[in-house]
């Protein structure tokens, strides 16, 4: 398939000047001139990306689009879903995508009793409120997985390798956690929208003291959104077991990420997570190709706050659920 | 044996463990130690003095404990929870090794067979936490401190030695800037700072490639983008030209990324005769699966620093493709059958793998009872006296007698050429401390 | 009349003294100032020192005095920060960076570094309230700007980036160890300087809640609308709260980086930092003038006894220290400073079913 030696991204030369921050983009606007092949392949690479970190954000804008909760312990739910696919592969031989709906399955108990036991109780406290308790929860989760696993890095046993397809190199494991991610959203999406419950959580959504007046159990609504949120939080971390190693702290990055999502896509909305998503993956993969260091990281927190100054309810509006 | 906890007397909290290293030690040691411990307690009993004394000006440390010198404590402050530990644990294991070894061979000689107790603490690679460690370990009778893995934490950690007027020898911090120039009396490091790693990268690996009749003119950095990657970027920038290679791309990594795609893209578009990866484990991990995932190998893949590949278990999670890296990184000497009878000990113990960074915790272990024994006092200022005259030979890294000059760094610290072969990390360069021939 | 009865008498007549407050404030930095002497006192072979040595003091003041700051503009007029690390880390940055690269004064740069928060605060403020952020959106507003400052810091060269700085020498700046150099040899002095800027802290907070911008920073938190329409001008009012807050913020981090001697992206803008900061005043009591002082005298022992007490086993004293968190947002979601008016309500309740039932 021949190098493609083509275009080569100008170096990150220490030392100021305008130029280290125009000349990337010269040098991106040229490689789209010339139709640079490499282009194709970023554009997959971010599209995998993206789709790894919409599964992410799924849980965490269900929780806070339906129980207006922001949810710390998010992260570190990921992680309980990656120590769960990894135990049932190591230990019970089990191939890890069977363990994925395994580390659904522990992450909905293990949602359902931290919103019993924490949320619950400071549903309506002020905010700052619930945002601490969750934060104790992460404390809690992260140093148990820690004393019971040791602090030392996981790998689940599966090279999975990469296909190419014309030219562009698709690495199967962030492939197949793409297709997950996929399925999930649309899978999610069907029972919001078909299904009795998730109408009522849809209600809950949209209006919180409607949804009472009108006999929805708000209550029961409530813990099992924190749970659904949490299993997707399951399926997400499960599939990043397939292609990362991990350890008990390996949630934090995928935090920060899943927030800015949540509020690109806009609250509560699962296409929105997803375009938030790509566009999440879509900066970080040519933001890291043409720009120095990790200045993209820069780029996507602009983006997160004018979007959160301009558009708050996100590019998707909260619409729908 | 009781005494290791006498001295953490009851009202004092009890932050640290008394380790398992003296009781271990008892257990394996046999009489030779019995010995020692009946002869020390009462003989040596004048020799050091009040020895927590003479530092412990700090006012929260009050009745120093009365003790005779039939016991030397190392303080060890590590981070043994927290996101760092998986490393730092190790290397408190590696410190209490090396105190459970010299009390099998009979305890500190010049204190008639005085045992090497460790004490931990546990810093959780906070900054916050450095200092108030150190002072705990010192109000607990250390004589001499040894940390921290992380920078800040051992700039804090070290500050509080200095002050105390304690030695300090430095287990694993990179950052330069925690000797140099900072005026320091108390505090020593054996291992290479992060720009002598550079540099020896720069004088070693091309020289090893060129030798083998490669070609490198070029060079594709890839590091970790904090202060540890990007101190090794700057060396590099400096070093390589001055060896004619001249660095034609860099891409950094966010800690906790989740692929190296877009990198190794970035790296196959430049097409450098090599890739200098400078990274935690993780990272290399990820570059190696990228490279195959794009299956893309520059001519020479190697490494700076990297605790990648002179990690056994990451080598074997990454496989075949790991066999050829070259990596210059601080190393175990396998010339000495020492090192190969400290690996096996060490993984009898703990189950943990001996990697560089934990050999090199254990040579600063080795370093501090070397300059207790040649003191042959407990004195923090004799230990220090010591340590200044020091030439300790007989190490298990793969670097000359360990040397101090006035700021504390190692004038033999080195970083040697390591070759991933038969997935397995060996030394191949310097020759006097290669076990294999490079293979370019 | 009981004995109990009397006192509390009496302490309401004292409370309504206009001297009330000064002797309280007296009182509280008095027992502060104390503080290293007490714990070192004996009691039957315990010190205090075993459990709060001066290192943890230091550091309980530190966090005192930043939430305090926070305080001001989260707990008086009710917009919840959740990115003050931004300003702490300006605040270092500003500091290290010119007593290190220009030889100027630490002081000189703390004010510097108070002024550039300030206006970072005004720029965060000015977008944020233009825009009518509330609630968890302004919060990730604040956090987006606060994890900006740690990116672009650690890919700029200018100020090191991800290495950071390393504290100069007092010669390096033409000073000797002392006040002026804003270095010391050893801790007591760093202690006394905290408890310094707390003083100053918590005095402007009192006179900003004692005065007519108090006034309208409690309308504005209550109810903005509200408040606009009797003719608050919540905008300019919500930016004086920023501003000030950000201000103080930023002195603290020159304090952390004078006393920690080294700081990098990852450690002043760190994720954490940003809870670090206001965990105190949420859990005293966000909105009160003790709570700040009061919540972390408890938050940071409390780690700190977590941490020295559940040694044997690494990690767990943070499950102690989150599960601590769980209890007292669920108990105490007032925070601990509306304990004594909780109980006294509780006092009178039981002594009120008894005159009942008399």
């Amino acid at each position: 398939m021949g190098h493609l030696v083509t275009s080569v991204a100008p170096l990150p030369l220490q030392g100021g000047g305008l130029g280290r921050f125009i000349d990337p983009f010269v040098q991106f606007l040229t490689d789209i001139t010339n139709l640079e092949p490499v282009l194709l392949q970023l554009l997959a690479f971010g599209l995998l990306l993206g789709g790894v970190y919409a599964l992410t954000a799924l849980g965490l804008t269900m929780i806070f689009g339906v129980m207006d909760v922001i949810n710390f312990a998010h992260g570190v739910f990921l992680v309980v879903g990656m120590y769960s696919v990894w135990l049932v592969s190591e230990m019970a031989g089990i191939s890890p995508f069977l363990g994925i709906p395994i580390a659904a399955a522990v992450l909905f108990v293990l949602g359902v009793v931290v919103h019993v036991l924490t949320v619950e109780p400071i549903i309506e406290a002020p905010q700052q409120n619930q945002l601490i308790a969750t934060l104790g929860v992460l404390f809690i989760i992260q140093s148990a997985i820690e004393i019971v696993f040791t602090p030392d890095p996981q790998q689940v046993e599966l090279s999975l390798g990469s296909i190419q397809v014309g030219g562009v190199f698709i690495p199967l494991g962030q492939f197949y956690a793409l297709v997950i991610a996929l399925g999930t959203m649309l899978a999610v999406r069907a029972f919001l929208n078909r299904t009795d419950l998730g109408r009522k959580i849809r209600g809950t959504a949209d209006n919180r003291d409607g949804a009472r007046y009108v006999g929805i159990n708000v209550r029961r609504i409530n813990y099992l959104t924190f749970g659904i949120g949490a299993a997707l939080a399951g399926v997400a971390g499960g599939s990043i077991a397939l292609f990362q190693r991990f350890d008990p702290f390996t949630g934090e990055t995928y935090l920060i990420n899943a927030f800015v999502i949540v509020i690109l896509g806009g609250l509560g909305s699962f296409p929105g997570a997803f375009v938030g998503g790509l566009i999440v993956g879509m900066i970080q993969v040519f933001g890291g190709y043409y720009l120095p260091g990790t200045t993209a990281q820069v780029l996507i927190f602009l983006l997160f706050i004018g979007t959160l100054l301009v558009k708050p309810e996100g590019l998707f509006g909260g619409a729908e659920a | 044996m009781g005494k290791t906890l006498k001295s953490s007397t009851s009202n004092r909290r009890r932050f640290l463990k008394a380790t398992g290293a003296s009781v271990a030690a008892l257990t394996l040691a046999g009489c030779a130690s019995d010995d020692a411990g009946n002869g020390g307690g009462d003989s040596g009993g004048d020799s050091g003095g009040d020895s927590g004394g003479s530092g412990g000006d700090t006012g929260t440390t009050t009745g120093t404990p009365e003790q005779s010198v039939d016991e030397v404590i190392i303080g060890s402050n590590h981070p043994l929870s927290g996101s760092l530990a998986a490393t730092g644990v190790g290397m408190s294991n590696a410190i209490k090794l090396a105190a459970m070894r010299k009390n099998e061979e009979g305890g500190i000689e010049s204190l008639d067979g005085a045992e090497v107790t460790v004490i931990e603490g546990d810093n959780q690679g906070a900054q916050e936490l450095g200092g108030q460690v150190s002072e705990e370990l010192l109000s607990e009778g250390a004589h001499v401190l040894t940390g921290c893995y992380s920078s800040p934490v051992t700039t804090a950690a070290t500050q509080v030695a200095e002050r105390q007027g304690v030695p300090f020898v430095i287990s694993i911090a990179a950052a330069d800037n925690i000797l140099q120039g900072r005026d320091f009396n108390y505090v020593y490091r054996p291992q290479p700072p992060a720009r002598r790693l550079a540099s020896d990268y720069a004088d070693l690996v091309p020289s090893v490639i060129r030798d083998g009749g490669g070609t490198i003119d070029t060079a594709g950095l890839f590091y970790i983008n904090n202060s540890y990657g990007q101190a090794i970027r700057d060396s590099l920038r400096e070093f390589l030209p001055e060896q004619n290679v001249e660095i034609v791309e860099e891409t950094a990594i966010e800690f906790g990324a989740s692929n190296a795609n877009t990198q190794v893209s970035r790296l196959r578009s430049a097409d450098p005769d090599t890739i200098i990866a400078t990274t935690y484990v993780a990272g290399g991990v990820l570059l190696a699966q990228a490279l195959q995932d794009q299956d893309y190998r520059p001519p020479y893949l190697t490494a700076s620093a990297s605790a990648t590949f002179t990690d056994d278990d990451a080598v074997s999670d990454i496989g075949e493709f790991a066999n050829g890296v070259l990596d210059n990184n601080y190393a175990l000497n396998p010339t000495v059958d020492k090192t190969a009878e400290v690996r096996s000990q060490f993984l009898d113990n703990y189950d943990q793998e001996f990697s560089a960074s934990v050999g090199m915790a254990y040579t600063a272990a080795e370093v501090i009872i070397q300059a207790v024994e040649e003191a042959g006092s407990v004195e923090p200022d004799d230990i220090n006296e010591a340590l200044k005259g020091l030439s300790y030979e007989d190490h298990i890294s793969a670097m000359g007698a360990i040397e101090f000059d006035d700021q504390g760094e190692n004038v033999n610290a080195l970083g040697p050429v390591n070759q991933v072969q038969d997935l397995s990390v060996k030394v191949v360069y310097p020759e006097e401390y290669a076990e294999a021939d490079p293979q370019v | 009349m009981s004995a109990i009865e009397t006192v509390r008498d009496r302490y309401r007549t004292f409370d309504d003294q206009r001297y009330a407050p000064l002797v309280k404030g007296v009182a509280l930095f008095g027992l502060l100032a104390a503080l290293p002497t007490i714990i070192e006192i004996d009691v039957a072979g315990m010190e205090l020192a075993a459990l709060l040595s001066l290192k943890v003091l230091i550091l309980t003041v530190i966090y005192a005095y930043t939430a305090q700051a926070w305080n001001i503009m989260s707990g008086y007029t009710g917009q919840f920060s959740f990115g003050h690390a931004a300003f702490f880390g300006i605040g270092a940055y500003a500091t290290q960076a010119l007593v290190v690269d220009a030889a100027v004064n630490p002081w000189i740069g703390m004010l510097v570094g108070g002024v550039l928060a300030g206006g970072y605060g005004l720029i965060i403020g000015a977008l944020s309230f233009r825009f009518k952020l509330q609630g968890h959106y302004f919060a990730l507003a604040t956090l987006a700007f606060a994890e900006l400052l740690r990116f672009v810091v650690t890919n700029m060269s200018e100020l090191r980036g991800a290495n950071g700085y390393f504290k100069a020498f007092p010669r390096d700046y033409g000073a000797e160890y002392g006040l002026v150099a804003f270095q010391f040899q050893n801790d007591l002095p760093y202690y006394y300087l905290i408890v310094g800027f707390l003083l100053v802290v918590t005095l402007v907070s009192w006179l900003i809640k004692n005065s007519w911008v108090g006034l309208y920073f409690f309308a504005i938190r209550e109810d903005e609308r509200a408040a606009a329409s009797v003719g608050v001008p919540s905008f300019r009012y919500k930016l004086i709260g920023v501003a000030v807050s950000a201000f103080f913020t930023a002195l603290g981090g020159a304090y952390w980086s004078m006393y920690f001697n080294t700081i990098r992206p990852d450690t002043v803008f760190a994720l954490f930092k940003n809870v670090e900061l206001l965990l105190p005043a949420v859990v005293g009591g966000p909105g009160t003038l003790l709570g700040p002082i009061v919540g972390s005298f408890i938050v940071t022992p409390v780690s700190e006894i977590a941490r020295t007490t559940f040694s044997d086993i690494n990690g767990l004293d943070r499950i102690i220290y989150g599960a601590f968190l769980v209890a007292i947002v669920i108990y105490s979601p007032r925070g601990v400073v509306s304990w004594p008016s909780q109980a006294r309500a509780l006092w009178e309740r039981v002594r009120g079913d008894e005159e009942v039932n008399e």
